[in-house]
């Protein structure tokens, strides 16, 4: 509503908007009802998301990120931990109570497909959150789908159209009016570009830049594409199979990655320049080990060269360099 | 030893994933199904023999079964149309050589193709792909409105007897010839149209609510609701419904009110399971997970998220419920406890000619031609509902 | 010249005739593939590359049907063969491998059984024989414990590893070619690396050419010898990989690798093509790329471009990564651009880009076993074998760039001339811009 307001409070930086301690998500994975299974999504998780930035989580499948965007936003409730927002704990919080945080916390969803219903036009989409919140009246309703519309680049023409009628590209831009719909302060952003075209791609994160720009958003940007990661994000967070690896401000840490697994992971991206073909390079062998059945220790341990007793025995704890964090116990150098 | 267990329980928990996703697809799984499978297991199965057959390969078969299966994922219409090309014919290859494959997104091209959904389009659609559907619709329509106005239409009374006209052949005055009490039987035919097309459609629409509403809350509340609602089912489905009916009939007494209850409370339980399974697919969707985002309410979610995109799937059910309740009328009349004479039902017709079956014949034949007719149609026409309708074709 | 390709396709047309008209998926698509390379086929969805892939194999369907050219597999016309003709070239000589091996898979089957039925159809082996061979092959596409993954049901392998059983599938009858559509794109970076490094090296082992689909200019980088820019349907641009990187020529492919974001630059804002992919049933009349292009002339929008060789031009590349200004006189002067073209830029990056580009020879002559690991970041062109490399950055500092350009020059035409004779296709462009340096198509 008042997004001036708001700009001037991004001036304050490193403030934490969103702050996870000690977080840690577990789904039942059937079993027998004696041994019954567990996926260990989210091992023991702090993060600290500042106000007015982007963060970035990145990792491969299974890693647990999007799984920690949900439980940082109580899409899914935490098996343990906490969550403050802006210093309120927020985990346990009567929904009525959190109705009300609700709409300062949105998401954007990797398919633009699944992510909209079928069944409702365009019209109703973006205005669903305005009826949630209360803007009964059409009249008012109409206005503000269509400056959203206006806001995303989609066609005035098309507000009574239905979502198979767009492409990826603009229904990723329905979903991305539905989350600003409310004046959000935290869009967890999962996955945003990954199912667009190249051409699409940039056009989107293009438009989630001027967004964040112009309302002072906070985006957890959750993808497993290190070059958009690049691009977008202020800081970036490693994960590998529900533990982080590394924390640090994205260009330091492209620059320097300090865990094995980061530096494997830059290596691995193929870069559109054939110069920098990673075919001398050392890859990661082996898989990626089953969140069911995590290794001891570090779990990086099994992928990792570089890995001594102790990284089999003992969970690395958080180490500081500057402002950078990385949970290994022999840090690359 | 361990390995072949593996198998065999994996082959057992594929067969379960398939009557899962048969359900969820409603019926229209079915007929997929099967080709699927028959596509997914010929390479292997025919082993050696296979390569003169002409199933020459396994890996080529996997190829194949792969366009099939892939098709939401490989670009474009060779694979979409692996799966609905047959029966989509044009449209659904069309849409998908533009709409490219899921992933990623393909541009303006489906934005513009994708008009092809709206309702007069389908409609179209229908129209040119599946003309038995469409005279089926016709001959409801037909039937429909005969029925609406029997009294303008028939050309005889169907209640006057005349016993100087006592069971006639047919002829240019009674086409269809006349009944034991000299009624003709065309007129009779006509009314008793009546008293099929209501008791197809309303005990069907009473039940199907019903179903609707118990397998949208055991779907999506799950736990003990779930349990409650669908052993509920599971009972209801382990009786044969035209034996419960007739519980409920003998003790109720017969006439038609009775009917439409006894065939209102039997046949939900058919409803409630595939209506519970979409909305367990529906309720894992991004779109539902967006609105919950969004603070919307549970019952708000359940009834403008889930419950509209289960419509394809319930009209399709309704035209394929309708003629199992008009059977179950039929057969409930035929055994004395549905419509009581003199009033004119397909199924009391039949049993009144039953006697006169081998002297003149028409008098159960007649009404057992309108039932079959009926029936077939309402199939017929729900078979081309759902090739149209079914979402699951189109957007997964 | 082709009868050194394995696999030519000349003008092909595959159309889908639909209710709202014919649909031209692929339309005049001309690829060669030399034996041992790796082509690759790029470009966004509905572009047609996955519709020239099932062309070749023969698996269009209804209503889609291959409506024009031929496809030639070493000489033999495989275009109008009967479906049974087809399916013994099928797995034969060619091969497929998709997105998503699961689908590929009968989910009900042991994996190697699957694998050992493959060979059991295409060889006469006794069984036993035929359980050899497949451990054979999976232990040469790197399965871990082969004996017991020969046991593992689909489900019971990762995406990585059914992968790698779906290439082992593919290799059963050593194929001269092998179709890959998007065969990484379900999987994980770093599990995407160890594919690609697989095929390249059961490309360079076993001598089959691998046609690569992939929407992914990265992959495409990483690991092709040539490269197809498809778009609605048709080639845009083809070029020598290297070639296509250093000097991208068609505005759309120009616009493609601007619009990535860059691992070693942090851009404020990327570039974008404007609108989206036209709808094939509605082209423009002239290049269907003209509603999007930034450089679009009247001429444009009236008239449809052949494809022409790559020139230089006179005027001011809008290019690729960097503009390259070029000393060349005039456009016109016709000269066909492969990799010596590149010693010729003048811009500060141009430079390391000739020595790098060209030492990439000599890296590639240490081969695989030579090249040590190396730590991302620590040069931006990290890439090349050691000494190049350090090389590379002294030019950098220290020398006026033309002057090591005779040097990289010389090293450049070695190569093409070690190649020659197997150049699928020269630098072609599908754009007026280029029209003079002649028409290569029809």
């Amino acid at each position: 509503m008042n997004s001036g307001e708001r700009n001037m409070d991004r001036t304050e930086k490193n403030v934490a908007l969103l702050e996870a301690r000690h977080l840690v998500k577990e789904f039942p994975a059937g079993g027998t009802r004696r041994n019954p299974q567990v996926v260990y999504a989210v091992t023991d998780v702090n993060l600290e998301i500042l106000e007015g930035e982007t963060l970035a989580l990145v990792g491969e499948s299974g890693c647990g990120k999007s799984t920690l965007g949900r439980v940082l936003i109580r899409l899914l409730e935490p098996t343990a931990g906490e969550i403050l927002y802006r210093g309120r704990s927020i985990v346990g919080m009567k929904e009525t109570e959190f109705a009300g945080l609700r709409r300062e916390m949105q998401i954007i969803f990797q398919d633009p497909y699944a992510s909209l219903n079928p069944r409702m036009n365009v019209k109703e989409i973006i205005g669903e959150p305005l009826l949630t919140y209360g803007m009964k009246d059409k009249k008012e309703r109409e206005t503000r789908v269509r400056e959203l519309m206006q806001e995303v680049g989609i066609a005035q023409e098309f507000y009574n159209r239905y979502p198979h009628q767009f492409s990826g590209g603009q229904r990723q831009r329905i979903g991305i009016a539905r989350a600003i719909a409310l004046n959000p302060r935290l869009i967890i952003c999962d996955e945003p570009v990954s199912a667009l075209d190249v051409s699409i791609q940039s056009q989107v994160l293009n438009l989630l830049k001027d967004l964040q720009e112009r309302y002072g958003l906070t985006y957890l940007f959750i993808s497993h594409d290190l070059s958009v990661v690049k691009f977008i994000a202020d800081r970036v967070c490693v994960m590998f199979l529900g533990m982080i690896c590394e924390i640090g401000e994205t260009g330091a840490l492209y620059a320097k990655p300090l865990h094995p697994y980061t530096r494997f992971l830059l290596n691995a991206i193929p870069k559109a320049d054939p110069r920098l073909r990673s075919q001398e390079k050392e890859l990661l062998s082996g898989e990626i080990p089953s969140p069911v059945d995590p290794p001891s220790g570090c779990r990086f341990h099994t992928r990792c060269p570089y890995a001594k007793d102790i990284c089999r025995q003992k969970a690395p704890g958080c180490r500081k360099v500057g402002e950078r964090q990385v949970f290994c116990h022999f840090p690359l150098g | 030893m361990t390995d072949e267990r593996t198998g065999l329980t994996r082959g057992n928990r594929e067969d379960q994933e398939g009557q899962m996703s048969g359900e969820t697809k409603g019926f229209a799984g079915v007929r997929e199904e099967g080709r699927a499978a028959e596509e997914d297991f010929a390479g292997v199965r025919e082993e050696g023999a296979a390569a003169e057959d002409g199933f020459v390969d396994v890996r080529e078969e996997g190829t194949v079964a792969a366009e099939g299966f892939a098709g939401v994922r490989e670009e474009g219409a060779a694979a979409e149309d692996g799966f609905a090309g047959v029966r989509e014919e044009g449209t659904a290859a069309e849409e998908s050589v533009a709409a490219g494959k899921r992933i990623p997104d393909s541009g303006e091209a489906e934005a513009q193709l994708g008009e092809a959904d709206t309702w007069q389009d389908k409609l179209r659609t229908l129209v040119r792909q599946n003309k038995l559907a469409v005279f089926s619709a016709l001959l409801i329509l037909l039937m429909i409105l005969a029925a609406v106005f029997a009294p303008w239409v028939a050309p005889y009374d169907h209640l006057a007897q005349s016993l100087t006209d006592r069971l006639q052949d047919p002829s240019a005055a009674h086409w269809l010839g006349t009944d034991e009490l000299g009624r003709d039987v065309l007129s009779r035919i006509i009314f008793g149209a009546r008293i099929s097309l209501t008791v197809g459609l309303l005990p069907t629409l009473i039940s199907m609510a019903i179903g609707t509403v118990l397998g949208l809350c055991a779907g999506f509340y799950g736990g003990k609701t779930d349990f409650v609602i669908m052993r509920l089912a599971d009972v209801m489905l382990a009786f044969p419904s035209l034996l419960l009916a007739m519980v409920v009939m003998y003790t109720m007494g017969g006439g038609l009110i009775n009917i439409f209850i006894a065939l209102s409370l039997v046949n939900w339980a058919g409803t409630a399971r595939i209506v519970r399974s979409q909305t367990l697919s529906l309720k894992e969707k991004e779109f539902v997970e967006a609105a919950r985002s969004i603070g919307v309410k549970k019952w708000t979610i359940m009834f403008r998220h889930i419950l509209p995109n289960c419509l394809p799937s319930l009209i399709v059910l309704f035209t394929l419920n309708i003629p199992s309740a008009i059977l179950s009328e039929a057969s409930l009349s035929f055994l004395g406890i549905g419509a009581q004479p003199p009033s004119a039902s397909w199924g009391l017709m039949v049993v009144r000619g039953k006697k006169y079956l081998f002297s003149e014949p028409w008098l159960s034949i007649a009404p057992s031609v309108a039932i079959m007719l009926v029936v077939l149609a309402f199939n017929f026409l729900g078979d081309g509902l759902r090739d149209v309708l079914d979402p699951y074709l189109k957007e997964q | 010249m082709s009868e050194a390709m394995v696999l030519d396709i000349k003008n092909l047309q595959s159309h889908f005739f639909t209710a709202k008209g014919e649909v031209p998926a692929v339309d005049g698509v001309s690829i060669q593939v030399p034996p041992g390379k790796i082509i690759g086929i790029v470009g966004e969805s509905g572009c047609g590359k996955s519709m020239t892939a099932m062309s070749v194999m023969g698996l269009l369907r209804y209503p889609g049907r291959v409506v024009g050219g031929s496809i030639t597999l070493e000489g033999r016309d495989i275009t109008h063969l009967s479906p049974r003709e087809l399916s013994q070239v099928r797995g034969n000589e060619i091969s497929m491998i998709f997105q998503e091996p699961m689908t590929s898979l009968n989910p009900v089957y042991p994996v190697g059984k699957q694998v050992r039925e493959a060979i059991l159809l295409h060889q006469k082996v006794s069984k036993a024989e035929a359980k050899a061979r497949v451990l054979d092959i999976f232990r040469s596409v790197g399965i871990p414990e082969p004996e017991k993954r020969y046991y593992s049901y689909p489900h019971q392998l990762s995406g990585g590893l059914r992968q790698r059983v779906m290439i082992g599938m593919a290799m059963v009858c050593r194929p001269k070619v092998m179709i890959a559509d998007e065969p990484t794109t379900a999987l994980d970076v770093t599990i995407e690396a160890q594919i690609l490094r697989l095929m390249k090296k059961l490309c360079e082992e076993q001598g089959t050419s691998i046609i690569l689909i992939t929407h992914n200019m990265g992959v495409v980088a990483e690991v092709c010898d040539y490269v197809y820019v498809m778009y609605a349907g048709k080639v845009m641009e083809q070029a020598e990989t290297f070639a296509l990187f250093e000097r991208p020529s068609h505005p759309y492919t120009q616009g493609l690798l601007k619009s990535i974001p860059k691992l070693d630059e942090k851009a404020e804002r990327l570039y974008t093509i404007e609108g989206v992919v036209p709808n094939l049933l509605h082209l423009p009349k002239g290049c269907s790329f003209c509603t999007r292009c930034d450089q679009a002339q009247e001429r444009c929008f009236v008239e449809k471009p052949g494809l022409y060789e790559a020139v230089r031009l006179n005027e001011p590349e809008v290019g690729g990564r960097e503009s390259v200004e070029l000393n060349e006189p005039a456009a016109g002067v016709r000269e066909s651009v492969g990799l010596n073209e590149m010693a010729t830029g003048s811009r500060k990056r141009a430079g390391l880009d000739e020595s790098a580009a060209g030492s990439q020879e000599s890296a590639d002559m240490q081969g695989m076993a030579g090249g040590g690991s190396r730590k991302p970041g620590e040069c931006g062109h990290a890439g090349d074998g050691e000494d190049s490399q350090g090389r590379a950055g002294q030019e950098k500092e220290g020398q006026e760039p033309g002057s090591q350009g005779r040097e990289v020059r010389e090293k450049a035409e070695t190569h093409t001339r070690r190649d020659s004779g197997q150049e699928p296709a020269s630098h072609g462009v599908r754009c007026f811009r280029y029209e003079s340096g002649g028409q290569l198509d029809e």
